[in-house]
This record gives structure tokens, sequence and C-alpha cells, in this order.
């Protein structure tokens, strides 16, 4: 029987996935200007609510609309044609860039209805900012995994319950699950953003050694044959490693040069979730993905944990019956 | 009261128990016996007591005049012979010597090492590395190792192994001369070693075929 | 945590009185820093290297240098069969200390082998900072050691030792490498010490976190 909260997990993720991709971005004056100040003609998304529904109709066939964007601004916008249902409109969602001499927004295309619900527009990034709502918590995934898995590992080292080192090696395999997928969307996501899969930005080589790390994990895991033993120095190692890891995950970064935000050298937003610089309904949906991300984990590791139990049921019955024999 | 108090000792290795529930009090002045067939987990027994291998579940307390001991503490009182321990093979056997007295932090004395040496049987004029030695003189290496910092508890895991009966009787005049002093525990299927022991625990249960023996 | 000098200094002179006599690791390092630094030499041939590049090789042939010695004392411990009569002779805090100081020693050694070898084989590789550059390589030295100490102590009770001492040692080592690195440039091509504080700092505080938790951890790893 399927249990609710699985249903509601399910429901959850893909709810927040969806508004995280669906959610259109859009800019307002103030992101149009920054451009324009600088002679940039690009065309960025941005939403206009239409202020008066009087359509003034220019020599080259466009309309002329008082409006106002998204955080209240006003300003004249243009758009291309005159759309059907102007009548009834509450604004629209525009790609356009600023027309600094005559101070109006020129709208190239209209890409649909005042959206409701937006996310701000990033320079630079634009609808690329939105794999935030996925890296990000994957990231984070990789490193709770990590203390998950060092905290199971002390519990061994105090208690000997062999349990315990079963929940810490499933902990680290679905943090190395969790590494390779943060490692692999950033990556594809570098090539489109920056130009090249991989740079070795501090964030970079942090996930790297994060992926180093728990390769040294498993494989000296695989080079212990007695459980007790194994599960003992596994744990120490991984002690060890949290301890030199913070230089890397969290020193390191900040105080080199890079292409991450709250880099040493980022004048822009610093750390982009910690410093609060983050809109309120992006930081939400951030938040709950890794909610999400969570009690996924921890449904993932209950699963191995009832597996774990069965087989060492198992042996122990085969023990028993091989013992009866004899 | 000087002695030692195994307490639930519980021992596996890759999920098969080898010790279970292990409870016994070995005091000074007795000397303890540890018996069970081969394999049944004696040696295994004497290391968690030597603080060798710690034990999955259990404790062990010891305790010197009323006090109790540390475990931290422990190796400077206890000394232990056992076929599994090998000696550095590259020193000669003053070298060994010298070496065990300086990492407990003892004075080197040449004189009292080749007294000990001698009084083992084992040559005091001989320089060479220790590797050259036969298994019975290795045997008695050990004791030296085991007795040179005059411990009170003394731990023999199989010690007439590998020793003709010159060396058997040696080794169970020690433990005669010592036991009044010391907290003496003996690892052992040897029927002449079970009968200086007052008291014993059998590691499988079993009350050992030995016991049923007829002294003679 | 029961810490005594004088064991440790016993083991520690142990050690190095052992090592004299059978001499097992020193002619082995010795051939291997040479022959890592012929492949580097060969490699070249002739060629006036970047700073950059000499340095990235200095570091590369002091680690693998390490990776070769640094696990050599557990090892020969364990398999001499030896470490149940250390364990009767002493703390697990006096054994660590005494086989960090064994450790220290050696590698304080290799390094200025290498070094050394380096300066005079690379002609055209002159340091500005010779004094900041000495210690950033003393400093590295203690931290490789200070990591490699334990990990070499996993690695004994282990299977497969020789190919896993490395791979558990450099993801732990990484943060060390790379400050070393960027501390040694500057030493090399830079014009004031200031600028290496930060790498000096992280150096400083790395090695005693490390210490600290080994110290802290080493009776999990030494008892079975």
């Amino acid at each position: 029987m399927i249990k609710w909260w699985k249903i509601v997990l399910f429901v959850w993720i893909g709810v927040f996935s969806a508004l995280g991709i669906m959610t259109p971005i859009a800019g307002g004056l103030s992101d149009l200007a920054i451009f324009a100040e600088v002679g940039d003609t690009r065309l960025i998304p941005v939403a206009m609510k239409i202020a008066d529904h009087d359509l003034t109709e220019q020599e080259d066939g466009t309309f002329l609309v008082a409006g106002e964007d998204k955080y209240g601004d006003d300003a004249m916008f243009v758009l291309p044609e005159k759309p059907a249902g102007f009548s009834e409109a509450e604004g629209y969602l525009l790609d356009a860039r600023y027309d600094k001499e005559n101070h109006r927004v020129v709208a190239a295309e209209i890409l649909g209805d005042y959206p409701g619900w937006s996310f701000p527009y990033i320079p630079g990034l634009g609808e690329r900012a939105k794999i935030i709502f996925f890296h990000v918590p994957m990231s984070w995934m990789t490193v709770i995994a990590f203390l998950v898995s060092m905290w199971f590992g002390i519990k061994y080292l105090r208690k000997k319950n062999l349990i315990d080192d079963a929940k810490s090696a499933y902990a680290a395999g679905l943090g190395l699950l969790f590494c390779i997928l943060a490692t692999v969307t950033g990556s594809v996501w570098a090539q489109f953003n920056w130009g090249t899969f991989w740079n070795w930005d501090p964030r970079e080589t942090s996930i790297f050694v994060l992926l180093l790390i728990y390769g040294a994990y498993f494989t000296l895991r695989s080079a212990i044959e007695v459980d007790e033993k194994r599960a003992r120095l596994s744990a120490v190692y991984s002690i060890l490693a949290f301890v030199t890891v913070p230089f890397f995950i969290f020193i390191m970064p900040r105080i080199l040069p890079g292409l991450h935000p709250g880099s040493a050298d980022d004048v822009n937003a610093g750390p982009v979730v910690s410093s609060g610089g983050m809109d309120a309904g992006m930081r939400v949906i951030l938040y709950s993905m890794l909610l999400g991300c969570i009690v996924l984990f921890g449904w993932l590791m209950s699963i191995q944990m009832r597996v774990f139990r069965i087989t060492q049921k198992q042996e122990a019955d085969d023990i028993a019956a091989a013992e009866a024999i004899s | 009261m000087t002695g030692i108090t195994v307490k639930d000792i519980t021992q596996r290795f890759n999920r098969r128990t080898v010790l279970k529930d292990v409870n016994f009090t070995a005091e000074q002045g007795k000397v303890f016996g540890i018996t069970g067939k081969n394999g049944s987990g004696k040696s295994t027994l004497v290391k968690i007591i030597s603080g060798i291998i710690s034990p999955t579940k259990g404790s062990i307390a010891f305790t010197r005049n009323g006090e109790d001991i540390p475990s931290e503490k422990r190796h400077e009182h206890i000394g232990l012979v056992g076929p599994y321990l090998t000696l550095y093979e590259e020193f000669s056997a003053l070298e060994n010597l010298r070496f065990f007295h300086s990492i407990r932090g003892l004075k080197y004395d040449e004189q009292q090492s080749n007294e000990l040496l001698a009084r083992l049987d084992l040559p005091t004029d001989r320089s060479d590395p220790i590797a050259a030695y036969s298994s019975g003189m290795m045997q008695r290496m050990r004791f030296a190792f085991a007795l040179l910092h005059d411990p009170a508890f003394l731990f023999l895991d199989e010690p007439t192994s590998n020793l003709d009966t010159d060396g058997k009787n040696k080794v169970h005049g020690i433990v005669r001369e010592l036991s009044a002093e010391r907290c003496i525990i003996i690892a052992t299927n040897d029927y002449e070693d079970f009968v200086l022991c007052d008291d014993y625990y059998s590691v499988d249960g079993s009350v050992p075929a030995l016991l049923e023996q007829p002294a003679n | 945590m029961a810490l005594a000098v004088k064991p440790a200094s016993a083991l520690f002179q142990k050690d190095v009185r052992s090592e004299l006599r059978t001499r097992y690791t020193l002619n082995a390092l010795l051939m291997f820093v040479v022959i890592s630094i012929s492949v580097v030499l060969f490699s070249v041939a002739g060629e006036t290297l970047q700073p950059e590049i000499t340095i990235g090789m200095l570091w590369i042939v002091m680690f693998f240098s390490a990776m070769s010695g640094m696990s050599r004392t557990f090892v020969a411990e364990e398999e001499k069969g030896t470490t149940m009569t250390l364990q009767l002779l002493a703390s697990p805090s006096s054994i660590y200390a005494g086989k960090l100081l064994f450790n220290l020693l050696l590698i304080v050694c290799l390094n200025a082998v290498i070094v050394v070898l380096f300066l005079l084989t690379m002609e055209k590789f002159a340091i500005s900072q010779p004094g900041l550059f000495w210690l950033v390589i003393l400093l590295g030295g203690f931290g490789i050691a200070s990591a490699t100490t334990i990990i070499a102590a996993i690695i004994a009770k282990a299977r497969t030792k020789g190919t896993l001492f490395p791979v558990l040692s450099f993801p732990i080592l990484l943060p060390l490498i790379m400050a070393g690195i960027s501390a040694t440039k500057t030493a090399v091509m830079g014009t004031t010490w200031e600028a290496a504080i930060p790498d000096l700092q992280l150096l400083v505080s790395y090695i005693v976190v490390v210490i600290t938790t080994s110290f802290l951890l080493f009776d999990y790893v030494w008892k079975d």
C-alpha cells in the first residue's frame, strides 16, 4: 500500500519543479535602464501593466500605451501591433528594450499576458537562473548526506552497532549520487553560461574534492573484509575528511576569486542564498525543493535499511540453519 | 584489592558472535584459567582483556590496591605472553629490552636485563638480531617482554607452547612464584598448565574434558 | 589522551635506529626522488620552464615522494607483526606522537633533498624570497606528514595498502597542496611576503586541525 506521504512527496517535488520551470522571468524598467545606459540593445522580458486603455497609433504602425512595470514604475511602452482583446487585458509580458531618447519601452514581441507571478530578471542569466532550483539543492544534499554519513559513523564508533555503519554507507552512497548530479548539472550549465564545461572555479574544485572523498571512502570500504574493522576505519576517514573539507566548501570559495556568486571578487550579490538578496518567490521554491530532496533522501535511506535488515535476517537464518545441521 | 572484573563481554566479527556475555572475576593471589577448544575465542578474550581489541559490548575493570586503573594507563600494569606477539627481530635481545624500558619510561639497567635473560635461560652474550632465535627462545623472549616492568597483571596465552620440559617447568615455577603478589590469567588447553589454576572460565561453555583427566 | 613525551621519543628513536639499520625506506625513497626528478628533466629537455610549471612539478614530486614514504612506519609494524606488542607498550596517543615525529623528520629530509636537487638541476629557477620559500616547504612538509600519518595507520589495516594510500590522502591533502602551491608562487615570483599571509594561515590552521583530530581518532584506528 502506498502511504499518503509518498504521494505528497511526489506532488510536492512535481509542483515545485513545475513552478520553478514554468514561472516566467520578468524584469522592470530598472533592468531595461541598466542595458540602455551602456548602449546594449538586447531584448529582455519585462512585465508591463496597462495604466490607461488609450492606444495611440504612431506613424510606423506601432501603438503607444501608458503603463507601469511590475515594480510600480510608470512608463510609456510601445506595442508592435494592436493585440486582440486589448480593452480587457491587464497587461503584457514583453520582449523589449528601452529607448532612452524617447523615454519609452519598445517591445519587439508580445510574449504573453501580464504574469501574476514572476521571477526577477537577473542580468547575464535570464532563463538560466532557474537552475538554482535543482543544482543548489543537489549540492546542498551532497554536503548534508556527507554530514549524515559522518553522524552515523560517529554513532558507530560510540555504540558499535553495525546498523549505524550501514546507514553511514548508504548515506554516503546517496551523497555520491547527489554529488554526481550536482556536478553534471553544474557542468552542463557552465558550458552555456560561462563557455566551458569546467573552469576550476573554487566551487567546482570543492565539489570535485567531495567527489574524490566519496570515491576514496568507497575504495577504503572495499579494501577491508572484516565488517567491524571496515565500519571503524571508514568512520574515522569520514570524520577526517569532514574536518578538512570545510576549508574547501566554506572557506576557500569565499576567499578565492571565482565565478560563482559569493566569491571574493563578486561585487554584485554576495552569497545569493544566505545574504537575503534573493527574490522571495524563488527562495520559497528553492527551500521547498531542498525540503523535498531531504525527504526523498530519508525515504531512499529507509528503503535501503529495509533491504539491509532483510538480508541480515536471512544471513542469520542461514547461519542458524547451518548450525542446526552440524 | 587487586583484580580484574570482566563484565558482559560480547565480541562479534563479521556478524559472527565469537564471545557472548562473558563474566568473571580474577583476583590477586589466585591463578585464573581460561579454557576452551581451539578456535573458541580464548585468544580473543585475552586480547580484549589486554586492551588490544576493544569489545563489541561490555566492560573490563582493573583494580589495583582498591584503585581503579583507567584504560589508557593499563598497558603499564599488564604483561602479556602470547603466540601472536612478535618482538623487533631486527634488534638484538638487549636492544629489544632497552627499547621496552625506554618506551615504558623505565630506567634501563644492563645488569638487570642480563639477569632477566639469564633467569629465562636466554643467552646474555649474543648481540645478533633475535630473528635467528629458535621458537623456544622466542617464547622465552616474550616472557622477558612481559615481565620486565614487573606488572601486577600477567596474562599468559598458551604460555608453554614451543617449550621443552625444562622450559615448561621454568614457566610453572615463575607462575607459582609470582601468583601470590600478582593477578595471573592463563589461557590454555594444556593439562599441566591447567593444574596451576585455582578457578577457571570456559569460553565455549563446555566443562573441559581435561578436568576429568586424573591428576597423576 | 595520556600523552607522554618519553614513550613518543623512545618510539621515534627506535624507528630511526631501525631505519638506519635496515634502510628499506631510505634507499628506496632516495631512488624514487632521483627517478622522478629525472623524468621531469627528460620531459623538459633543456627548455626553460615558466616558474608556475616548475613549482607545479616540485609539488608533484613532493606529493608522490611522500606517498611512497609516509605509509612505511605503520605498514612496517603491521608487516612485522609488532602492532600488538606496541599496543602493550604505550598509550595510543604516544604511539601516534612517536610515528608523527618520525614522519616529520622523514619528510623534512625528503623535501630538503628534493628542493636542493630541483635548485641544482633547474638552472633558471630563481627564488625571489628564499626565507619564505623554505618556510613554505617546511610547513607544507609538516602538513603532508600530519595528515598522512593517520591515513597510514588506516591503510596499514586494509588489504591493498600501496595503492590505497594516495587515493585516501589526496582529497584530504588538496587544501594543503593548493595553499602550498599558491604560497610557493608568492615566494618565487612575488615581491612582498605579506601576500602569502592568508596561505600561511591556512597551512598552519590545517596542520593544527588535522593533528588534533588525529589524536582524538587514533584510538579507533589503532585498536582492533
